[in-house]
């Protein structure tokens, strides 16, 4: 990266360039302002009152109170603990077949960019449509899923009525979404690695097991953290999917932290504790981002 | 032996491509289907009829304002986004507009929960009589598509030689001058990609199009949950309208397939 700014530039030409991109980013600047920080600011002053829109006086000053609230909350920690299912039992899906996937379609073969386009259809599909398809797949009685399951001998797993397997069923459905998208970063990172440090490690009689895991894997590692990064990012705001899906449940089993505050928002209009919900989800997010890229950066 | 590995490797990538696909598949058969077709023991995988009644039903209804506004948001959310982020972008890019910092605050909106956001701004615009419009939807928008332009276009813009903008400073071209005669038209893949990116993820934006819309702005991720109802679901409608939504971004995102990778990663692998 070189900016104009590291050349040695007078001092008046310097103030031009800092005018010259402050205007340039005025824009973008003011809509962030006034729709993002100013909102988010707004909603901490909310988080500390006492907002019912159903109540006749809505408002009143509480302080820290619904804060207090939500650490003794056992439903909030509910959803933490399922938020945190669905973003480890996730990633490690996504991971382990996008991971496979990318290995399978890495040589050259006929038809493999043919392959590859299908394989990536899931990801650019709405999240809301995925869910109804997956609504119907995974019907207990009549989905097409436990047919297959029961037709090569397997049990029948009633993946929307009960609480474990209707959060394995959300893992599923998300992680058809998005497993291509591991695939396809993945893919890139195999192509960078260069062919002579594989050729060698073949000549020196390494096996295929044996490359996987000592060459290959290690030179992918920064690629997987940050598109592990990533999706955890993204599936710890997953709500789509879930709200079509299973409404959160049977009962409150498949409820995250996103679901939740939106219930106890939307559907009970506690703004004040829904905001402190929120918020206490964005500190759970900034530190899961720190320890991550703690990772990362080692 | 060899043989053996590439058989195996091709019958696992026909199972991949089977379930990747028959969700698909699936999704277009129970379009064709009635009322009583689609729970059935066993489940029926031969479609009783083809035809086009229930995307006709669905354009004709909901389906058909649906696409109008989704068409409406995410083609106005594209042109805020690139076009202010643009700028933005070129700021970040060339001048370092507030460094470090402002590129993290950028990061940070990214992941921001929705609710943290959604809910104060249902209230303010409820105040301000924005719940329920074009406008709002497309504020909202395109305040969580604005960050992520911003950072993919200062990728693009910093692969262009610094050089050739420098010398045309120095041949007396305004710096504005340079940033739409030189860097915009350079930068036109970019540009392009970022353009159908922003468009896609309004395309398929549910969360806030749902808490800030009722019933003159429904674009079609809000058509398609409402075709849900009390004791009944059109399941064919819903699916002829999910085919609608999707089969034109499917089209688009093969045709960027390239940047696909860079698109989807914030910029953090090239691809």
């Amino acid at each position: 990266m070189i900016p104009f700014t590291s050349r040695k530039r007078s001092r008046s030409k310097r103030q031009a360039d800092l005018i010259f991109a402050t205007k340039l980013i005025s824009p973008s600047l003011l809509v962030i302002l006034a729709v993002c920080l100013f909102p988010l600011a707004y909603g901490i002053v909310i988080s500390l009152h006492k907002y019912e829109l159903a109540l006749p006086v809505p408002l009143s000053f509480v302080g820290l109170q619904n804060y207090w609230r939500v650490i003794n909350d056992p439903t909030f920690w509910h959803a933490v603990k399922i938020s945190a299912i669905t973003v480890v039992a996730g990633a490690v899906l996504q991971l382990a077949v996008g991971l496979g996937a990318a290995l399978l379609v890495n040589e050259e073969f006929r038809g493999r960019s043919a392959v590859v386009s299908l394989l990536l259809i899931p990801t650019t599909i709405a999240p809301v449509v995925v869910g109804f398809v997956f609504r119907m797949i995974l019907n207990d009685r009549f989905g097409p899923l436990n047919y297959f399951l029961k037709l090569v001998g397997l049990p029948a797993v009633p993946w929307l009525s009960n609480p474990t397997a209707a959060v394995a069923g959300i893992v599923l459905a998300n992680g058809w979404e998005w497993f291509p998208f591991v695939m396809l970063v993945v893919l890139a990172g195999l192509q960078s690695i260069p062919q002579e440090l594989t050729d060698a490690a073949m000549v020196d009689g390494a096996s295929s097991w044996q490359l996987f895991w000592r060459v290959t894997l290690p030179l992918l590692m920064p690629i997987v953290i940050v598109v592990v990064l990533i999706r955890a990012i993204e599936d710890l705001k997953l709500f789509d999917i879930i709200y079509v899906t299973t409404g959160g449940g049977p009962g409150i089993a498949t409820q995250t932290m996103n679901m939740y505050a939106y219930q106890r928002g939307f559907n009970f209009f506690s703004i004040g504790y829904a905001s402190a919900l929120s918020y206490v989800q964005l500190i759970i997010t900034l530190l899961m981002v720190r320890a991550l890229f703690g990772r990362l950066s080692r | 032996m060899k043989r053996r590995a590439s058989a195996i490797r091709f019958l696992l990538i026909g199972v991949l491509l089977i379930i990747t696909l028959f969700p698909l598949y699936w999704m277009v058969i129970n379009s064709f289907k009635r009322t009583g077709e689609f729970f059935t023991d066993p489940p029926q995988f031969i479609p009783p009829r083809v035809d086009l009644k229930a995307y006709q039903d669905s354009l004709q209804t909901t389906g058909g304002k649906g696409l109008q506004d989704s068409l409406i948001i995410a083609t106005s959310t594209m042109i805020l986004s690139v076009g202010l982020g643009c700028m933005g972008a070129y700021a970040v890019a060339r001048y370092r507009w507030g460094g470090k910092n402002f590129i993290l605050l950028l990061l940070v909106i990214q992941m921001l929960p929705p609710v943290s956001i959604a809910l104060p701004l249902f209230i303010l615009f409820d105040k301000l009589k924005l719940l329920d419009t074009y406008y709002g939807l497309i504020i909202a928008d395109t305040v969580f598509n604005l960050p992520y332009a911003i950072w993919l276009l200062q990728g693009f813009f910093q692969e262009i030689p610094v050089e050739i903008e420098e010398a045309a400073l120095v041949d007396g071209s305004s710096r504005w001058q340079v940033f739409t005669r030189i860097v915009l038209p350079l930068s036109l893949p970019g540009l392009v990609a970022v353009s159908f990116f922003t468009f896609i993820f309004a395309w398929n934006e549910f969360i806030l199009a749902f808490i800030f819309s009722r019933s003159r702005v429904t674009p079609l991720t809000v058509v398609i949950p409402a075709m849900v109802g009390a004791d009944t679901i059109l399941w064919e409608r819903v699916y002829a309208t999910s085919l609608i939504a999707i089969v034109p971004v499917i089209i688009l995102a093969l045709l960027l397939q390239r940047y696909l990778v860079r698109g989807l990663t914030f910029g953090a692998v090239k691809g």
